[in-house]
């Protein structure tokens, strides 16, 4: 039982002591997938808890603080239909390069979201099953994660594939910061470049992979970088393409409804769709009409 | 205006339970469908019908009636 895996069983009581409403969290998804998640969620805990030397009681806090507002702006977008306006500099000072919020809420938080949102959890699983295979087609690895967020995507790459090089890009300081703590943590950050930059900015990385998460979201244009993206990657190349539908956040600008719309831009851009696939958040009704999604696509240049 | 009747009948739409089960014992540890999403469901539905704005803090720890009754009733009293 859930006894076993140390650092999950010591979340599980701090969300018991101090969670509140989400005490049951990890039962629920412990229930719905089993060991295999807890086994990788303890091993996970166990180097967060190193790296970020602390115990795991501020990630809880952040967690409850970062969902119960998610959860007041989903009803609010049941109502609206519509996310909060919000400009991309707005949410760079707002979020991305606000140090405290990021270290103290919006990172942790994340990180805690890749096992304890189910689909972002489905998520993780689905990229490991249908993208990880087409890479071990490669004679060579170089990626790039785009928007490397908490460093999760990167550190899955550089740990699943050892000889592979990746390159992050990413504006927020505390974004490369965690990112460098996770790699390190993994013995991996020697394999990893960090690029202060926005994407379209580069010119001087040539890669054959890639991932994009939950990015695009954030950007005003996001077709454009999906262009950028197809542009620069060597052909033959293959990537990850996820974005969050009807999900509203407070750095959430663009607003997708559907898959349908993130994969007319993917295609436009020139991709071939190889895989597709929608995860909900959880069953449409239980908490709102509106049903948070993640629309992802693991792409081809031809 | 707080009124108990109102809130058993926000607790019986939203967690589909019985208007018999809405009592002093009845908390997220028994009722199986009071999870977090239903939680947040319920407490936006009180916060619409009684009028009241709760804090986060305050919407964590309503994790039972009884707490919830108190809270909503010490609002009233404001």
């Amino acid at each position: 039982m859930i006894e076993k895996y140390k650092y999950v069983n010591s979340l599980d009581d701090i969300f018991l002591s101090h969670g509140g409403m989400f005490k049951g969290t990890i039962k629920k998804q412990f229930k719905e997938f089993g060991n295999a998640w807890a086994e990788e969620f303890n091993e996970t805990l166990n180097a967060y808890v190193t790296y970020v030397n602390s115990d795991l009681s501020e990630p809880v806090r952040a967690y409850v603080n970062f969902c119960l507002e998610a959860m007041r702006l989903q009803k609010q977008f049941d109502d609206i239909k519509d996310y909060p306006k919000i400009s991309y500099s707005e949410a760079c000072s707002t979020v991305y390069k606000n140090y405290q919020y990021m270290t103290k809420v919006y990172l942790p938080a994340l990180y805690l979201t890749h096992f304890l949102w189910r689909h972002h959890y489905l998520l993780k699983k689905w990229i490991e099953n249908k993208f990880f295979p087409l890479l071990k087609e490669k004679k060579t690895i170089t990626f790039c994660d785009i928007g490397i967020g908490t460093g999760f995507y990167s550190n899955k790459l550089l740990s699943a594939f050892k000889e592979s090089e990746g390159y992050g890009f990413d504006i927020s300081d505390a974004s490369i910061d965690h990112t460098k703590k996770v790699l390190a943590s993994s013995g991996c950050l020697n394999r990893y470049n960090i690029l202060d930059k926005m994407f379209t900015e580069n010119n001087e990385v040539d890669f054959n992979c890639f991932v994009c998460i939950e990015l695009l979201e954030h950007l005003e244009h996001p077709e454009q970088l999906i262009k950028e993206i197809y542009s620069q990657l060597a052909h033959g190349g293959v990537g990850v393409i996820s974005a969050a539908v009807n999900a509203p956040n407070r750095d959430h600008i663009y607003l997708y409804r559907n898959n349908d719309e993130v994969r007319q831009q993917i295609l436009n851009s020139g991709f071939l769709v190889k895989f597709e696939q929608k995860f909900d958040a959880y069953e449409k009704g239980i908490f709102t009409q509106s049903v948070p999604s993640s629309a992802s696509f693991i792409v081809k240049k031809a | 205006m707080f009124k108990e009747e109102k809130l058993k009948t926000l607790f019986c739409t939203i967690l589909k339970i019985p208007n018999n089960a809405v009592n002093t014992s009845t908390s997220m540890e028994t009722v199986e469908s009071w999870d977090s999403l239903r939680h947040m469901s319920l407490i936006i539905a009180i916060e619409r019908e009684f009028n009241v704005d709760l804090e986060d803090e305050e919407i964590e720890q309503m994790t039972s009636y009884d707490v919830i009754v108190s809270i909503l009733k010490e609002q009233s009293s404001d």
